[in-house]
């Protein structure tokens, strides 16, 4: 009895274990108004690793997340990307560095203003970089597509 | 049984990341665990009597290159902890600390001052005492740009790991001669590298739960599967009986459950087919000593039937050799002797083998311990049940209230020939073997003074015979 609960259980790990990627990505768009639409990309991020805002203290060594999107005749950027998380500080004691991470989920929010109304294709890409407390992964460029208007 | 679960959970680790698209140099090497490590010069080397290093430098030392770069927090987070280990460990290890003059976002020359001033400052900082050395070449050969990636070096120059931040224990462990538990480092070899992670356990292989040629790819009452693996899929199998497996792997919603062997080799496939779970269970008293766990070969060709169980190494396994196998039922349909018999069907549609199932006289080791104080001695103190059996049973084991015929499941990898069958009447025991157990006279040795002998003999069990057709 005990030993197939334990069974389960090592199942259960394999299975978790097998689910792990450090970051997953969702894309959404909204509509804002009849032109304006905001791109998410939401990182979900596993417990006990963090990714970096897009803004670093000065001096700050980790890789900032970047969202670039490839221009278009047919629309316009308006405003910066936005973060919406909770924004934690990691410490670099050595350094007397604070910088600025986010664990667990965070939505970048790019509005974007069509010039006329079509159809069209966000084309861009998101580099990160992963790390917990004790190692760093390389950064990572995952290049997306999604569709607005 | 937990370390062939142990060997999953390994393997799970492995090939799960996400990419990264770092243009490979025209000479890439991989790193290989049990290889020698390929020779190297580093030739901007700092704080260490010498200015330029080579591999034949370290003889005779465990040699630690603590890779990192320029972007890496947690790398330098762990340095306080290296310089200390480094001082305990004075005389068998040396650290040495390899930085990354490259750079992670393709955009400055090796010559930039960049980790260099970095080091300066975090060695003022933490009144570090570790050697440094600049390189990219090194780390670029081998596709080192995950920190920190250790690279664990023997005194006889063989690597023994590559791992990201290790312990006190891990390190004394090493020293030891033996191997600890330690965490793969990322990505655990090239061979991963262009690899996408293209297996979710939540859908049926071979599907992306999408619309495909009209209607959902996911969406058949019933379907068996085969294919050949390969390195972008990790290794997967239920571990446990048939029915047991198909019953717990859909949501249960669902209307269909499925049993998946992923990167599986044939003589576990076919176990499962004929025997209804991976191997026999050493609790179950009907089958343990009556049926032989291995399987009688009468074909020309064996060599698919090799198992790989054994294989420890991920990287030496050839692809050609596993498989993958998916079965998908309706849920009513879920009954060990449904699934078994749709399963032989199956191997024997493709792989066309006769394969029965009879009994037959096989020769066997016993394991025995005839001495009553050895007896006495190994019986359990009760204590909870504890095992520090490295991930490759190689280096020994040290268990507590564990049973007996675990014991002799591990042993059987050393005796490929014939099964090693437990017939002490022991049940859980308390054992410490400290010895190679690759080496055939220490570990014979080793048993024999815990009382533990193995002696051939020859019974009747019920045996999975495969021919030819």
């Amino acid at each position: 009895m005990k030993r197939s609960v334990l069974i389960l259980l090592i199942l259960c790990l394999a299975y978790m274990v097998r689910a792990q990627e450090k970051v997953s990505l969702e894309y959404k768009v909204t509509r804002e108004s009849e032109k304006v639409f905001a791109l998410h990309i939401i990182a979900t991020i596993s417990p006990g690793w963090h990714i970096y805002a897009q803004i670093q203290p000065s001096g700050g060594i980790s890789i900032p997340t970047k969202i670039t999107i490839s221009q278009s005749p047919l629309f316009v950027l308006s405003g910066k990307t936005r973060e919406v998380g909770t924004p934690k500080k990691q410490k670099v004691e050595l350094l007397h560095l604070e910088q600025n991470i986010y664990e667990g989920t965070v939505d970048f929010i790019q509005k974007v203003q069509l010039k006329v109304p079509v159809k069209t294709q966000l084309k861009g890409a998101i580099i990160y970089q992963v790390c917990t407390d004790e190692q760093c992964l390389p950064p990572v460029t995952t290049n997306f597509e999604v569709a607005i208007g | 049984m937990s370390v062939r679960f142990s060997l999953i959970l390994i393997l799970q680790l492995i090939g799960l990341t996400d990419t990264w698209a770092q243009p490979a140099p025209q000479n890439v090497n991989f790193l290989v665990v049990g290889q020698r490590c390929p020779d190297f010069t580093f030739s901007d080397v700092h704080y260490f009597p010498k200015k330029q290093v080579s591999l034949n430098d370290f003889k005779g030392k465990w040699l630690l290159l603590d890779c990192w770069n320029e972007n890496c927090s947690g790398c330098i987070a762990g340095m306080p902890t290296i310089n200390r280990m480094q001082k305990q460990f004075a005389d068998k290890v040396q650290y040495l600390l390899v930085g990354y003059t490259g750079s992670l976002q393709g955009r400055k020359s090796v010559s930039d001052p960049t980790i260099r001033t970095l080091y300066e400052k975090v060695r003022k900082a933490g009144n570090l005492q570790l050697p440094v050395a600049f390189d990219s070449t090194f780390l670029d050969t081998h596709q080192i740009y995950a920190g920190p990636y250790c690279i664990v070096i023997d005194p006889d120059g063989i690597v023994r790991a590559l791992t990201g931040p290790l312990n006190e224990s891990q390190l004394t462990t090493f020293i030891a001669g033996k191997t600890p538990v330690y965490a793969v480092s990322y990505p655990p070899d090239g061979q991963e590298q262009n690899a996408e992670p293209t297996y979710d356990s939540q859908l049926p292989f071979l599907t992306k739960g999408t619309a495909a040629n009209a209607g959902s790819d996911t969406a058949f009452l019933f379907r068996s599967l085969l294919s050949e693996w390969n390195r972008t899929i990790p290794r997967y199998m239920a571990g446990i009986a048939i029915d047991v497996a198909a019953r717990i792997s859909s949501p249960p919603q669902s209307r269909t459950r499925r049993f998946e062997l992923i990167g599986e080799d044939l003589k576990t496939i076919y176990t499962y087919a004929y025997l209804g779970q991976w191997n026999v269970s050493t609790w179950d008293s009907a089958l343990y000593g009556n049926f032989c766990p291995h399987l009688v070969l009468e074909t020309k060709d064996s060599v698919l039937f090799m198992q790989t169980s054994a294989l420890w190494e991920y990287r030496s396994l050839n692809s050609k050799d596993l498989f993958c196998y998916s079965l998908t039922v309706p849920a009513a349909k879920v009954e060990k002797k449904y699934l078994m018999g749709v399963m032989q069907r199956d191997l024997q549609n493709y792989f066309g083998y006769n394969v029965t199932v009879e009994t037959r006289k096989m020769a066997y080791w016993r394991l025995i311990v005839p001495s009553e104080k050895a007896r006495a001695r190994l019986r359990t103190k009760g204590q909870p049940f504890t095992a520090d059996t490295p991930s490759n049973g190689n280096q020994g084991i040290a268990a507590k209230n564990f049973p007996i015929r675990n014991l002799a499941n591990l042993l059987s990898v050393h005796y490929p020939d014939e099964p090693v069958i437990d017939e002490s009447g022991l049940g859980n025991i308390d054992l410490t073997l400290d010895v190679l157990m690759t080496d055939d006279a220490a570990r014979t040795k080793a048993l024999h003074d815990q009382g533990i002998e193995l002696v051939k003999g020859y019974k009747d069990m019920k045996c999975i015979v495969i021919r030819d057709k």
